[in-house]
């Protein structure tokens, strides 16, 4: 165990050292701690509210759809890919040199603890605002973090044990994967059941998970009933489910250390997946899985020559995976269209725009321009800068037009607006993301002499505020103050917005000339 | 030809490239070496138009970031970059029509043959190895039939095959009169294709030397790399 303890305790101390070196990195750590003791302390100190009488249950209910989401990632993900504890660089020098599998093992067990203790932060800032809606003890904020911990922790050794047991036969990575499937069918089912009956998202998943059959599906069920246990008192309830999760992680252990002792190969594949998401996260880029036996095998299709055969590749590209632009972020923003009648009770379409332009943003990070850049061909493409920037966005651009359409038609429905309010909320959609787009070239023209990847993102995360904010200030004021007593403010307002974003997007048209002289590959 | 003139480049405070000059006449074959972290990539990308720098670049008299001068050269990057979603017959089309290359099929056929990638060609990007990866990207720079062209170190992750292949592809360029550029740090590899060696080190050329020169004076190029590159 020394060699492995020695990898850990000089990793620990290089990175302090790392950290103390920098003096940025030091604030940044500090501020860190400091605003996570702070937020400890408050967790603690915070009063608990008992006022609440509604609020047990909706915690009950948070709590459950929280563990089936991350149950349902991680072993969807176990089966598929596996899971690793480990780097390459451990399979590189540690699986190699003459270290015992076992002692490898508990080296995996305590580096994947680590990695989870250090997710949990994020789960530490929650703790305060779940305080003051719930009535949550001292006692509760432990068996919350040691819950959710523990959970991820069984979680983790599960997935890798179904991934040993699954791996060896197509058949059965297949058959598990269809039961894993069709439980969360079958509970989507119901949900819609439910929330056709009762016309209310959240009353209809309290229905739901209140159901005493959740508690009694192993893992799940457990952690169900002990993190209830966060907001009321401990009975033997608690107690009992505490055993079965210790019972099923000490089975889980034993599986993966005596009998499945052979793991290096199960492993192998998901070490090298998690190390290339690592080195993507680094690089500010992401890691595109392409389950090739689903890409559609297609005649050629170019038809253009120059800077067009970009969008003719573009074209190419998203028919072979998707059903020409519709995909399952396509299908994410319908889901988001039906969701928004139950989730803006008193909301209107323009809540459903407001919103959707975050979920446009997000979606906007890694389109295909943003892909694109990050290769040499169109940097050498003999063409003219804003001839490539316009046809290396405008499938891209497209396709948010279609996806804006599918939303708005289904949000249109939904809330019952006429037909000129939706091809307005299509066409303001339509002109945000162009926005968003060609927002990275004005980050690019702007920032790109700056070395950090960190602060180039935030650079444009910022000019996208920068840019946001006006037009939807403006449209507020066109529609609630100008043409207050028009009787058609609201099309006026809509108007503004489109003027506004129009006008900003051919200045930043303007701006791509030359992009490609100044711009840097990455 | 291709023309460097006072080639700077920095990143932040770090000096990666320092006032380099050199030429490539037409039909030769100009290497650059240096140790890890020499200069020598930074250099290449340069060339290539993808950084940005001070002083100036020029093929063929044109401003490397020229329109005109794109369409006279060509370059292969150290690490194979191939788009996922295209077959390796894809990715040749999809230059050809980029680059308004007519023609283009019989030289595609041509290329994919001798690098061993004809049976392959319906395989997606994705799916190829990256020796196949590197492969590709080199049929792709040969398909537009350049006067000038940059390869940084083109031979990582290819099998014996394949180098001996793109060796004979230096030569063949080297004939038809195109500017040839190698950037590696594995000087056996090159050893007989050279006609101009340019040694790097932090950033500078510490060393240039015609293979007239070694041979009138009967140096050896390995001796002298490492006489410069660890004085």
């Amino acid at each position: 165990m020394t060699p492995l303890i020695y990898i850990m305790k000089r990793s620990f101390v290089n990175n302090i050292k790392r950290i103390i070196k920098k003096p940025l990195y030091l604030i940044g750590y500090i501020l860190m701690i400091a605003v996570i003791v702070g937020f400890i302390i408050i967790s603690f100190k915070a009063p608990q509210n008992n006022m609440r009488n509604g609020s047990l249950q909706m915690y009950n209910t948070i709590i459950t759809g929280v563990i089936l989401a991350i149950t349902y990632f991680q072993l969807s993900n176990g089966i598929e890919k596996g899971n690793s504890f480990f780097r390459q660089s451990d399979v590189n020098f540690v699986f190699t040199a003459p270290i015992n599998e076992k002692k490898t093992l508990i080296y995996g067990f305590i580096k994947q603890m680590m990695m989870i203790f250090f997710m949990m932060f994020f789960l530490i800032f929650q703790i305060p605002n779940l305080k003051m809606n719930f009535p949550i003890t001292n006692v509760g904020v432990l068996i919350f973090v040691i819950g959710i911990f523990s959970l991820f922790f069984v979680l983790s050794l599960l997935s890798v044990l179904i991934y040993s047991f699954t791996s060896k036969k197509k058949k059965n990575r297949e058959i598990v994967k269809k039961i894993l499937n069709s439980i969360i069918c079958l509970i989507g089912i119901s949900f819609l059941v439910i929330l056709f009956k009762e016309k209310d998202i959240t009353k209809s998943a309290q229905v739901l998970f209140e159901n005493k059959l959740f508690e009694s599906i192993p893992v799940i069920g457990w952690f169900k009933v002990v993190l209830s246990y966060a907001v009321k008192e401990l009975n033997y309830k608690f107690y009992l489910n505490v055993i079965f999760i210790i019972l099923f992680l000490g089975a889980e252990i034993i599986i993966l250390f005596n009998i499945n002792t052979d793991y290096y190969e199960d492993v192998l594949l998901s070490t090298e997946r998690k190390e290339k998401l690592i080195q993507a996260k680094k690089s500010g880029t992401q890691v595109r899985e392409i389950k090739v036996n689903k890409v559609k095998k297609l005649k050629n299709t170019y038809k253009a020559t120059g800077a067009k055969a970009i969008f003719y590749r573009h074209i190419l590209e998203y028919r072979k995976t998707n059903f020409f632009f519709v995909d399952k972020s396509s299908l994410l923003i319908i889901g988001f269209g039906i969701g928004a009648k139950y989730i803006f009770h008193s909301g209107d379409i323009k809540s459903v725009l407001y919103a959707s332009i975050y979920l446009l943003f997000i979606l906007s990070i890694q389109g295909k321009w943003v892909q694109e850049m990050e290769k040499h061909y169109i940097y050498l493409i003999p063409e003219n800068s804003i001839k490539k920037v316009f046809y290396g966005t405008l499938a891209e651009q497209l396709k948010i037009a279609i996806d804006g359409t599918l939303l708005f038609v289904v949000a249109g429905f939904m809330f019952k607006q006429n037909i000129v309010i939706i091809i307005l909320s299509i066409i303001a959609y339509t002109t945000f993301g162009s926005m968003f787009v060609y927002a990275d070239i004005i980050a690019r023209r702007l920032f790109g002499k700056i070395h950090s990847k960190s602060i180039k993102v935030l650079m444009k995360m910022l000019i996208i505020l920068f840019i946001i904010v006006p037009s939807i200030i403006l449209s507020v004021v066109a529609e609630y103050v100008i043409f207050k007593n028009t009787g058609i403010g609201i099309y006026l307002g809509y108007a503004t917005l489109i003027l506004y974003n129009l006008i900003v997007l051919i200045i930043f048209i303007l701006l791509s000339k030359g992009i490609f002289e100044i711009s840097e590959i990455e | 030809m291709l023309e460097i003139k006072n080639l700077t480049k920095k990143y932040e405070k770090t000096i990666a490239v320092d006032n380099v000059n050199f030429n490539v006449e037409n039909g030769e074959v100009a290497i650059l070496l240096g140790p890890n972290g020499a200069g020598k990539s930074t250099t290449i990308k340069s060339i290539a138009g993808l950084l940005r720098y001070e002083g100036s670049i020029t093929i063929d008299g044109l401003p490397n970031k020229s329109i005109e001068a794109k369409k006279i050269f060509s370059y292969v990057p150290e690490a194979p970059s191939v788009y996922d979603m295209l077959t390796v017959k894809e990715h040749l089309e999809f230059i050809a029509k980029a680059y308004k290359i007519n023609n283009y099929e019989e030289k595609a056929e041509e290329l994919l043959k001798k690098f061993d990638l004809w049976d392959k060609q319906d395989k997606l990007g994705t799916e190829l190895s990256k020796g196949m990866q590197q492969k590709v990207s080199v049929c792709c720079a040969l398909l537009s039939n350049p006067k000038v062209i940059l390869f940084d170190e083109p031979m990582i992750g290819l099998d014996p095959k394949a180098i001996k292949q793109l060796k004979n592809e230096f030569l063949n360029l080297k004939s038809q009169g195109c500017s040839v550029v190698i950037s590696t740090h594995i000087i056996d590899s090159i050893e007989e294709i050279w006609d101009k060696a340019l040694v790097m080190k932090q950033g500078k050329i510490v060393m240039s030397r015609s293979r007239a020169d070694i041979e009138q004076r009967n140096e050896s190029l390995e001796d002298l790399f490492f006489e410069v590159t660890e004085g």
